[in-house]
């Protein structure tokens, strides 16, 4: 099969590249890195350097990435595009029909968030064969992945830091319930370890009451918020949410019945609804992440890569976390009630984790 | 009922579906020329890879949906019997480790069965394959997701991966191009060569004649529900060869794709009328266009919207050419009152 | 009493409440006024969303874009609010307008080019959809009017205000069904179009109205809906499609038109809201209600059509009995 697929085509030069890449990938990534380092050409003009963010699809969690673009764009000067792949559902298929259009249009570097941690893996194939750089934001592709590296959130150890945080403002003991969102997401997963491993350093003294999961949508979260309330409101002393639609569902339960205000509850992003409420005092706090920085920073490693030459550097200051070994975190910050004034109505997160990270840029890229 | 011309009523319009094909390949060609003189890239063969790809899944897609659209009936759980056959796919590739010549043919008869039981219950219980496939695409989603409980499966066949991320003959072509049409060619044997076909396009025309005429109408429906599993397996299958990482969500978007492939393709919802061609075409159209408004740098939160409205047009225009056609054959006053029926006859 | 006794949705109700009884002394938790209160306002967006559905299959066609109609309407409401700084009566008139007039395009496209709703609806509702989200740029909007919120949010001990239109609606589709010239038409051309073509009812008239009954219910539903979550979001609607047929169906209509049991379409809102809650209650995986809901679709139809048997002819099968029918409840 693989042969006859070979000798045949005419213009060979690709094809070869292509499934070689994509064979090499089953067996290791390493071989290929080199490869496509030197068909990458060393130093580009700024006028021909085009980079896209991709998200998952519509949702409100990559919107700040909007504004990372325009602000990159302008402080660059090359061309930095928000391009979201038309998928409500995070379809991995349509991602991928997307990015090959962008790059059929001439974009030559790509910052994305993988719908299919090894789903879109053979397209990072065809990519990198062509020389184009992909940095992994805000969701890592699984090893062995020709993506550079990954920029996201620590969910395991944010999901767990979460669960420290309410843990101790229940002075450590007390019952908790945990919603979340589609079990078939990888990141459902990596949330679940870490509040399940938040839950056992209190060695019994807190209890995991309940998990609700796959609640992540706007008509489920509400109903399964108020049910759980109902049953177990009276036995409950906290409560955290990892997903956006169970925080707001949350929050605005929280902030209509004062009578489930002992328990407390820490949800996720920053929904007005869920700022209203802590501004309020009626939840206890919310999780942020750090989306803006994590459009600006990929943004300005891409460019790096491919207006200075620069390429990463294999024993830069990566984490291993769940399936890939190239992370860097992007940040996760716990906002309480005293911390709302500070950070409400900011675009850009958490800034100070950017900073921090932009100036480690010369230990991830080591440039000629 | 539709148009009473001829015991088969609509059997004669079967060529129509050419007309179809025709009208699709000028609109192709249309949007593929507007498409690269409005963009760049639009041709690359990297492009044009992706586009395959796609393209090639969803025309299985429109094919299992036209399988039981064409025998009057629908099937609302392609993506029920996807999310089953994905699952079962990675159970057996992963989890057993079983090797591929043998996961595969498994994969296919889970569709198959699970096809024929929504069959059996539509023929058992006498309800309308609407309920039926609706409920069992509850069924088979959700026990999809509750048996697997939302797991991973990584699927690491090299067979596979060559399958959907190989090339064939030109770095353009993807091989699952190649499953479509063979797919394709074998529904076209079924239809226009074979006496199962013609008996499933007379149920669809007209399930009271084609009984009276001696048709064994239950065994026909039975084996297009077990045709429509087929191709949703293989589907499932072509789907996993480019997206590796598996779980029981897939086939949540199946629905609209498989509709859109066979209606645009020409395969009436009234039943009795296909045209292979058609659904090939009409995949590649669907999904040239997603790619085409990408790169003609329509705002990308506003794609979804002509994605509609193309659906919309494209019945339309459809629905005009019919209309044309029959005027030309019957008097006009007749017609005037089919489409609208998805169920069968009900005589006054 | 003879007659309620014999509609389909009586034995459903009996046996959810004869459930609810048994549940309520196993588990303490499940007839609290609060719990109850959760259940009703479930039932409530349920019920009105089953309605929209119902309309449209009493004249034998159906409807995809209810989920849609409502993601547009949501938003429309939201920004007309929040960003436009209308007041709560305009911006909920515009929203219920717009719904009006999507369910409106449906009709006329479908009667206009001789469609089947289904592949119309299909089609714009996937343009309604988009719309939403063009406009939005998948952001919600977060400021939302009290009295919304009190809507979707408020009670009197287990009584949910969304209640008050649910009920409302269900009674004023009901009897309009019964009462109304137009509602009786409806049905007529729903139940035998021949019949009613001889009797010179206009097909075409029936479908445009129960399409724009059908949008105007959906925008209603919307609007119920966005205190429930206390932001509207394009992507309210986005799952619906499966519960809005689930709810009439289960309430015993008829896909091949001709009855609209609005009552019946309440007591299965209520049902599936019951077995949402039943399942976190009781603790159990939350992905079993997908499942749930598809073998309650099965029960339902085949309980009704044993109930059929006894009572007369179904109109839920394939193969009707060839004549006219109009029924209301």
């Amino acid at each position: 099969m693989k042969n006859s697929f070979q000798s045949q085509g005419r213009r060979l030069r690709h094809s070869v590249l292509a499934a070689v890449a994509s064979f090499a990938l089953a067996v290791t990534m390493g071989a290929v890195a080199p490869a496509n380092a030197e068909t990458a050409p060393a130093m580009m003009p700024k006028s021909k350097i085009k980079i896209a963010l991709i998200p998952g699809g519509p949702n409100v969690y990559f919107a700040p990435w909007a504004a990372a673009a325009a602000a990159e764009s302008k402080a660059l000067g090359v061309t930095v595009s928000y391009v979201v792949p038309p998928t409500p559902t995070f379809d991995p298929s349509v991602e991928m029909s997307t990015i090959e259009s962008l790059v059929a249009k001439g974009y030559n570097a790509f910052a994305i968030f993988p719908d299919g941690e090894a789903s879109i893996v053979p397209l990072y194939n065809r990519l990198r064969a062509r020389g184009i750089p992909i940095i992994d934001i805000a969701g890592c592709t699984s090893d062995p992945t020709p993506a550079l590296l990954c920029f996201a959130t620590n969910v395991e150890a944010s999901a767990k830091y979460e669960t420290e945080v309410l843990s101790k403002a229940m002075d450590g003991k007390g019952n908790i319930a945990f919603l979340t969102g589609l079990l078939t997401d990888a990141n459902t997963a990596l949330r679940d370890d870490g509040v399940k491993a938040g839950v056992d350093e209190t060695q019994g003294k807190v209890n995991l009451v309940q998990v609700v999961s796959n609640i992540d949508s706007p008509s489920a979260a509400p109903p399964a918020v108020e049910s759980l309330l109902a049953s177990k409101g009276s036995d409950l002393t906290g409560m955290l949410s990892t997903d956006y639609y169970p925080s707001v569902a949350a929050a605005s339960v929280l902030s209509g019945n004062a009578q489930f205000r002992h328990i407390l509850f820490i949800g996720q992003d920053n929904d007005p609804t869920v700022m209203n409420a802590l501004t309020n005092g009626y939840i206890y706090g919310t999780m942020w992440q750090n989306s803006y920085g994590q459009g600006v920073v990929a943004a300005q490693w891409l460019y790096k890569i491919l207006a200075e030459g620069c390429k990463v550097n294999q024993n830069g200051p990566f984490t291993k976390v769940g399936s890939t070994a190239h992370f860097i975190d992007s940040g996760y910050l716990f906002v309480g009630k005293d911390m709302v004034k500070q950070y409400a109505g900011g675009m850009e997160n958490i800034p100070a984790t950017t900073a921090k990270v932009l100036k480690e840029t010369n230990a991830v890229l080591s440039c000629p | 009922m539709p148009i009473a011309g001829g015991r088969f009523g609509r059997l004669d319009v079967v060529f129509g579906g050419q007309t179809s094909a025709f009208g699709l390949v000028l609109l192709i060609g249309l949007t593929w020329t507007a498409f690269t003189l409005a963009g760049s890239g639009f041709l690359s063969s990297f492009n044009l890879f992706s586009i395959g790809q796609l393209a090639a899944r969803d025309a299985v897609l429109g094919m299992a949906q036209a399988m039981l659209v064409v025998a009057a009936r629908m099937n609302l759980a392609v993506g029920g019997i996807g999310a089953v056959c994905t699952s079962l796919l990675g159970f057996l590739l992963v989890s057993v480790a079983a090797p591929l010549w043998l996961a595969v043919p498994l994969v296919c008869a889970g569709g198959v069965l699970a096809a024929l039981l929504m069959g059996w219950v539509e023929l058992t219980t006498g309800l309308s394959s609407f309920v039926v496939t609706l409920a069992f695409l509850s069924v088979y989603a959700g026990g999809a997701l509750l048996v697997t409980g939302g797991r991973q499966f990584q699927i690491t066949s090299q067979a596979l991966t060559v399958l959907g991320s190989g090339t064939l003959l030109s770095p353009a072509l993807c091989p699952l191009v190649a499953v479509a049409i063979a797919c394709g060619m074998v529904c076209w044997l079924l239809y226009f060569r074979s006496s199962l076909g013609w008996k499933m396009l007379a149920v669809g025309a007209n399930e009271r004649a084609a009984r009276v005429s001696g048709i064994n109408v239950p065994w026909v429906v039975l084996a297009a529900y077990g045709l429509s599993g087929l191709l949703c397996a293989i589907a499932a299958i072509m789907n996993a060869s480019y997206e590796l990482n598996v779980n029981a969500g897939f086939g949540a978007d199946w629905l609209l794709p498989s509709f859109i492939a066979a209606v645009l393709g020409g395969v009436a919802l009234t039943g009795g009328e296909v045209s292979v061609a058609g659904i090939l075409l009409a995949a590649l159209f669907y999904d040239s266009l997603q790619s085409g408004l990408t790169i003609i740098n329509v705002p990308s939160y506003w794609i979804e919207l002509p994605q509609g409205l193309v659906l919309l047009v494209a019945v339309l225009l459809d629905q005009l050419r019919r209309r044309r056609a029959r005027s030309r054959h019957r008097a006009p006053a007749v017609g005037a009152q089919a489409a609208a029926e998805p169920e069968a006859a009900v005589s006054p | 009493m003879r007659r309620l006794l014999s509609t389909q949705w009586a034995p459903l109700l009996a046996a959810t409440i004869l459930a609810g009884i048994v549940l309520g002394f196993v588990t303490r938790q499940f007839g609290t006024a609060f719990n109850i209160y959760t259940i009703l306002q479930t039932a409530a967006i349920y019920a009105a969303i089953g309605l929209a559905q119902m309309v449209v299959l009493a004249v034998a066609d159906m409807s995809l874009a209810v989920g849609g109609i409502a993601g547009l309407v949501t938003i429309t409401v939201g920004g007309l609010y929040d960003a436009q700084h209308c007041s709560v009566a305009a911006a909920v008139a515009a929203g219920l307008g717009l719904g009006l007039a999507c369910g409106l395009v449906n009709g006329l496209i479908i009667v206009g080019m001789n469609l089947s709703g289904f592949i119309v609806t299909l089609a714009t509702g996937t343009a309604f959809t988009g719309i939403a989200y063009g406009i939005t740029s998948a952001i919600p909007y977060s400021t939302i009017p009290p009295a919304l919120v009190s809507l979707g949010q408020g009670r009197v001990s287990f009584f949910s205000f969304l209640l008050l239109p649910a009920i409302a609606l269900t009674i004023a589709v009901g009897a309009g069904f019964r009462w109304l010239p137009i509602g009786r038409s409806l049905l007529a051309v729903g139940g035998n179009r021949e019949a009613a073509l001889l009797s010179g009812i206009s097909r075409a008239r029936a479908i445009v109205v129960a399409h724009a009954a059908s949008g105007l219910l959906a925008g209603i539903t919307a609007v119920m809906y966005i205190g429930v979550l206390r932001s509207a979001t394009p992507a309210t609607g986005s799952d619906w499609l499966i519960i809005s047929f689930a709810v009439p169906i289960i309430g015993g209509t008829a896909l091949v038109g001709g009855e609209a049991p609005a009552m019946g379409c309440f007591v299965a809102a209520l049902v599936l809201a019951a077995i949402n809650d039943v399942l976190i209650v009781l603790n159990v995986n939350t992905e079993a209600v997908q499942m749930a809901e598809g073998l309650l679709i099965f029960a339902a139809v085949i309980s009704g059509k044993l109930g059929q048997r006894i009572h007369g002819p179904s109109l839920m099968w394939r193969k009707p009995a060839a004549r006219g029918r109009v029924r209301a409840s």
